[in-house]
């Protein structure tokens, strides 16, 4: 049996005394395309951040590919980098880069290209997120909220990565825009069902997101989590974990009105 | 809290004034115990005279959490500023990152550090003068001008316009780079967000502030001669001899020598206040302020510390004494 791509297993974080992420269990298989939902603040984004080893978990474990991660150097960390795309809620651009030198950033670091090379490959993958070649030369506060995060998908895509992780990656944009983005992540995850080379798997992808729209029409399984400060030392921070069709009929008082963006039971908390 | 507590007291009758005399004299450590273990003092059942102890108490605990916030932060640069060390050993930044930082640190900033050193040296000579004057030795202006502004104000001076014009800068925009998760970025994308971010910043304080200090001790002679010798009327001659006779090479090795610690200490402030900005707004304001308060209270520091170990240093190897007369 293939071993998760990704997995946390009892994995706590905690900012101060803040408990973020309770003693979290997920696990991602190769290829899989994972949304993760849960109302604000419930750690969604940080639990992502913790799988892809950007924050150190307080306790707990991270695995990729089977293998430990939390636990090395930072030598052996660098060596042993999984190659990630992140697409970060603000696109999180370089401000003080042009649109060319953020999508060159990863492939410089890693020298994986260089010169034409790297012209290249930056004016295609420009190319492949749907944007004109000329933003090339352009700064990032001078882009619209939609160019900014297909700037972020270009970015993240330059390296070629086994996983990619999208932050919350419709918020913020027009409906025709957001479908653009659900279509790119679609694209993305299919890039390599058919390359039969072992060096390159199939793309895993988890998705942190409030849009309904983006889990139907991307997810392969969702995880809805909890805020974790409420919950008993025993409970679980998941509250549902399964395929898509089936947390749309979902009967749990929790996850039902969520899917459904039904307000009722938080009204009658704020009134109370 | 406090004044609470001695409200009560002062109320208290002078049954319970004995208690709390014998309580907080006899037996002030049980207080300390029963109020401090169990978080507050409500939480003691029955316990008499809680409040006034706590009273008492209270300096203590805020003096204890001052203490672990200074240790916690000193410690945080301490380890922070050996991160960048190792980092720098382990590769050096890439001319694409050093450039622009060179640029922003060291070109822009000269025409601020031009003009404050220009006034300085004016401002030291129209201290001085009359002062000197008073004991017919305005001659030697040119020496306590030029020597002040070489072993203390030069370096001092432009790491202050350092401190102000690139520290908060720095400060401020690291801030905002983890605030919108650029630094979360960088790391995703394979670099290491010290070496990439902080090292460069670092080596450009570092390198460029004895070139600044050059030109802040150059423009400050130069503001002094101009004003002691074509307004004043001391001697050309005059003021340029004594000047020569009382700087040493070791007095501008001393300066620039103190300049480079104070880069180094300038860089690193900056960038850590940046790395571990608040968030929003407010936060990186913080940063911003903090980075400045805190580099300027370096530089005294490593200015006092500096000039006692320099100046030591000096008597050791050169013990023949200097004197204006």
């Amino acid at each position: 049996m293939t071993a998760p791509k990704l997995e946390l297993r009892s994995a706590y974080k905690r900012f101060g005394t803040n408990t973020i992420v309770h003693g979290l269990n997920l696990s991602v298989a190769v290829g899989e395309t994972l949304c993760l939902i849960g109302e604000s603040g419930c750690g969604k984004s940080v639990s992502m951040k913790l799988a892809a080893a950007l924050l150190p978990p307080t306790s707990g474990e991270v695995l990729w590919d089977g293998e430990r991660v939390d636990d090395l150097s930072a030598a052996e960390f660098r060596r042993r980098r999984m190659k990630f795309g992140y697409l970060f809620q603000g696109a999180a651009l370089f401000d003080s880069m042009t649109v060319f030198e953020n999508v060159a950033f990863g492939p410089r670091q890693l020298h994986a290209a260089d010169g034409p090379a790297l012209a290249a490959l930056v004016a295609a993958r420009i190319r492949e997120v749907g944007l004109p070649e000329h933003v090339m030369h352009r700064k990032p506060a001078g882009l619209s909220g939609g160019q900014r995060k297909r700037v972020g998908l270009a970015r993240a895509l330059a390296l070629d990565p086994d996983v990619m992780l999208y932050d919350e990656p419709t918020t913020g944009l027009d409906p025709v825009m957001s479908d653009v983005i659900n279509e790119l992540i679609l694209r993305v995850a299919a890039s390599r069902d058919d390359d039969p080379r072992p060096d390159r798997p199939p793309v895993t992808s988890i998705v942190v997101t409030h849009d309904m729209h983006t889990v139907r029409r991307v997810a392969d399984r969702v995880v809805m989590l909890r805020p974790a400060p409420n919950l008993a030392p025993h409970e679980s921070q998941v509250l549902f974990d399964g395929r898509v069709e089936d947390l749309f009929v979902s009967d749990d008082p929790a996850v039902g009105p969520f899917v459904r963006g039904e307000a009722g039971e938080k009204l009658r908390e704020l009134a109370a | 809290m406090h004044r609470n507590s001695r409200s009560r007291a002062a109320g208290a009758s002078a049954d319970s004034r004995f208690r709390l005399k014998f309580r907080v004299r006899v037996a002030p450590q049980f207080c300390y115990v029963a109020v401090v273990s169990t978080g507050s003092p409500s939480a003691v059942p029955n316990a008499p005279f809680a409040g006034a102890a706590s009273g008492l108490t209270e300096p203590v605990r805020w003096l204890g959490a001052a203490l672990l916030n200074v240790t916690r932060d000193v410690g945080g640069l301490t380890t922070f500023a050996f991160a960048v060390a190792f980092s720098l050993l382990r590769a050096r930044p890439s001319k694409r990152v050093l450039l622009p930082c060179l640029y922003e640190i060291g070109v822009r900033s000269i025409p601020v550090v031009l003009i404050t050193g220009g006034f300085i040296g004016m401002v030291l000579a129209v201290q001085s003068y009359d002062q000197l004057a008073m004991m017919h030795l305005q001659n030697r202006l040119g020496a306590v001008v030029n020597v002040s502004l070489v072993k203390e104000l030069g370096p001092v001076l432009a790491a202050v316009m350092l401190a102000g014009r690139v520290g908060s800068r720095t400060a401020a925009e690291l801030g905002t780079m983890r605030v919108t998760e650029q630094i979360d970025a960088v790391k995703a994308l394979g670099a290491d967000p010290i070496g990439h971010l902080v090292v460069p910043r670092v080596a450009a304080c570092v390198l460029l502030i004895p070139l600044l200090t050059v030109l802040a001790d150059a423009c400050g002679m130069f503001g002094g001669w101009l004003f002691s010798v074509k307004l004043l009327g001391i001697p050309d001659f005059h003021y340029w001899h004594h000047t020569l006779n009382f700087i040493t090479a070791y007095d501008f090795a001393s300066g620039l020598v103190k300049s480079l610690a104070f880069g180094a200490s300038i860089g690193v402030i900056a960038c850590h206040r940046g790395f571990h900005s608040g968030a929003g707004a407010e936060g990186v304001g913080a940063a911003a302020t903090e980075s400045f308060v805190l580099s300027f209270m370096a530089i005294l520091c490593l200015d006092f510390l500096l000039g006692v170990v320099l100046g030591r240093l000096y008597w050791i190897l050169w013990p023949a004494p200097m004197t204006l007369m």
